[in-house]
């Protein structure tokens, strides 16, 4: 892994959706190449052969039907919310 | 009033059934001791007065019928990433500050089918990433454990609130979650006992995630008997939570019908003789060694080779499982949300930069770069291959060993004010790491006190499943240290 620069923190940081200053950028370049120095011991091992983890638990994941069992709690979902109107989230208009 | 010093869970069921003191008396004496000390201690984010003493009712109505349910009266705090009904949660982040659940998470559920009585939500580290508590929104906890300078030091983290409210007498037992090492290690600092059973054994509907590969609820108590008591309240087997064991759930009790050690097979794993360990831990674990051989107990050292992988899979693993997790803080359908009138991309951003903090974000980083197409390959699933090889270590040796014991902690606490880079900071999990990486079940007990007059934990290891054997060797080491120091001050004054 390469050094990352302060234009690869910058994409990194829209693509999460997170505004940051310039103060803040050089601050996340810097402890972030400290982590990935770190975490590049993990190259060295080798894993010919072995397959990646995907699930943690032994047995195999669980089904069940997909059936309402808490309905009709509109009112409650939408009290969270800081902007909605006749039952629906308000967002910033998409299509122009 | 109820003279709450020393109290336990298991003498406080007995005083509840002799019908020495009521559950209301029980709750208002450490809503009491919460109202005169939080202020200072900061442990709990949120008091629930009339929510404990409405439960504290029901379960003197219980009592005097004589239908006492396991946890029945026994005023426990919660960790403010279990969702609770009705009741703010907001897993100490800024993003969710004033968010009501509309939904009981099942493990609350299940704690308050069994009588737990609420006393309040807790203090964490933000979203649970940290070892310090100090990320919370609601600023850290102080103490309540001091140094020989007479300094409060951190609690450690992430359930900081959990184990300072029991350290602290404002609370019999606590609920917190392990993802790194976030029950162990706050244990291991504050002189409590910490046990995270095998991945799966809570369910993790209304849990806030953090990595769903490696959350898993657990229990924070003063003893080892107590951890069973509460843990096995809140052990279920949940539709809602489709990464669950089809297990049945073991009689945790058991664990301590039979004290004996004799013939187990004890391992301990060389790659955790650290450099640098100080001499104070290595006595604590050779103490350990001396006090199962003596019992009869073969214990003998053993290889888990890749230990050294640990903690750069964990953190390649947890911000990557974080970053997609976190990635529904948008502003829209709960929490902040900031800058109205900008785009709608303009919103998220400038809403998850004001709602989250600066410890947050950067995992969030770390995750969104290691999942990104450049780095997925080399990084994440490398990362996962890694991981194999760290569940295979320890199948190995459980093959033929009963369990395995190592220090919980590099060190003891140390105070808000020593600094730390965030990878000096990602270092002190280093010893809980990889029995979160393997689903184990794992706990931290207390052994003696530091130099500097703090407390050291050891932690035992089982292979998965075999939480009944994991509490009965931690008792064995429990009774054999007798730890009995409490911190100075607040609820112990």
């Amino acid at each position: 892994m390469s050094r990352i620069s302060v234009e690869d923190i910058t994409k990194i940081a829209r693509l999460a959706r997170i505004k940051l200053d310039d103060e803040k950028i050089r601050e996340y370049e810097a402890s972030l190449n400290e982590i990935f120095q770190k975490i590049e011991i993990l190259q060295k091992v080798d894993t010919k052969g072995v397959l990646p983890v995907h699930n943690i638990i032994s047995d195999a994941m669980l089904m069940r039907q997909d059936v309402v069992d808490d309905g009709d709690i509109k009112d409650e979902i939408l009290m969270n919310s800081k902007n909605c109107k006749y039952d629906y989230f308000v967002v910033p208009k998409v299509v122009e | 009033m109820v003279d709450i010093k020393g109290l336990t869970i298991k003498l406080a069921l007995d005083g509840l059934r002799k019908k020495d003191f009521s559950a209301t008396e029980l709750t208002k004496a450490y809503l009491s001791v919460i109202d005169q000390h939080n202020e200072d201690l900061n442990a709990y984010v949120l008091v629930t007065h009339e929510y404990a003493l409405n439960q504290a009712k029901i379960a003197d109505e219980n009592i005097a019928k004589n239908q006492m349910r396991g946890l029945e009266g026994i005023p426990i705090a919660v960790k403010d990433l279990f969702c609770t009904k009705g009741v703010r949660t907001t897993a100490c982040s800024n993003v969710l500050r004033d968010y009501v659940p509309q939904y009981e998470s099942t493990v609350t559920e299940c704690m308050f089918s069994q009588g737990g009585v609420m006393l309040g939500k807790v203090n964490m580290d933000e979203f649970a990433m940290g070892s310090t508590n100090l990320t919370s929104c609601f600023g850290g906890v102080n103490g309540p454990w001091k140094n020989q300078d007479g300094e409060f030091v951190i609690p450690g983290g992430s359930s900081g609130g959990s184990v300072a409210a029991v350290a602290a007498n404002m609370a019999l037992g606590a609920l917190g979650s392990d993802t790194g090492g976030s029950i162990r290690m706050p244990s291991s600092f504050t002189g409590l006992v910490g046990f995270k059973p095998s991945y799966g054994r809570c369910s993790r509907y209304g849990m806030i995630s953090f990595a769903s590969s490696l959350d898993q609820a657990g229990v924070i108590t003063k003893t080892v008997e107590d951890s069973a008591l509460l843990l096995q309240s809140i052990m279920s087997f949940d539709p809602k939570d489709a990464t669950m064991p089809r297990r049945k759930i073991p009689n945790l009790m058991e664990a301590f019908t039979d004290s004996s050690v004799k013939n187990m097979k004890i391992a301990i794993p060389k790659e955790y003789r650290v450099e640098g360990l100080p001499d104070e831990i290595l006595n604590i674990w050779e103490d350990s060694i001396k006090f199962l051989r003596d019992a009869g107990a073969v214990v003998e050292e053993v290889s888990l080779p890749n230990t050294e992988s640990g903690l750069s899979v964990y953190y390649i693993i947890a911000p990557a499982e974080a970053s997609s997790n976190l990635a529904r803080y948008d502003g829209v359908r709960y929490g902040v949300r900031v800058n109205e009138g900008g785009s709608l991309d303009e919103m998220y951003s400038a809403t998850r930069a004001s709602g989250f903090g600066d410890e947050v974000k950067r995992r969030i980083m770390i995750g969104t770069f290691l999942l990104s197409s450049d780095q997925y390959d080399a990084c994440f699933l490398q990362a996962q291959r890694v991981r194999s090889l760290i569940i295979k270590d320890f199948q190995d040796v459980f093959a033929n060993y009963d369990a395995v014991i190592t220090p919980t902690c590099l060190s003891d606490a140390f105070t808000k004010n020593k600094k730390f880079t965030p990878l000096e900071i990602y270092m002190n999990d280093v010893f809980t790491i990889p029995a979160s990486l393997a689903g184990l079940p794992c706990i931290s007990i207390p052994a003696r006190l530091s130099k500097g007059g703090l407390p050291l934990g050891m932690q035992v290891i089982c292979n998965n499943y075999e939480e009944v054997k994991t509490l009965k060797i931690a008792k064995f080491l429990e009774d054999n240290f007798s730890f009995n120091a409490v911190a100075k001050g607040f609820g112990n004054v």
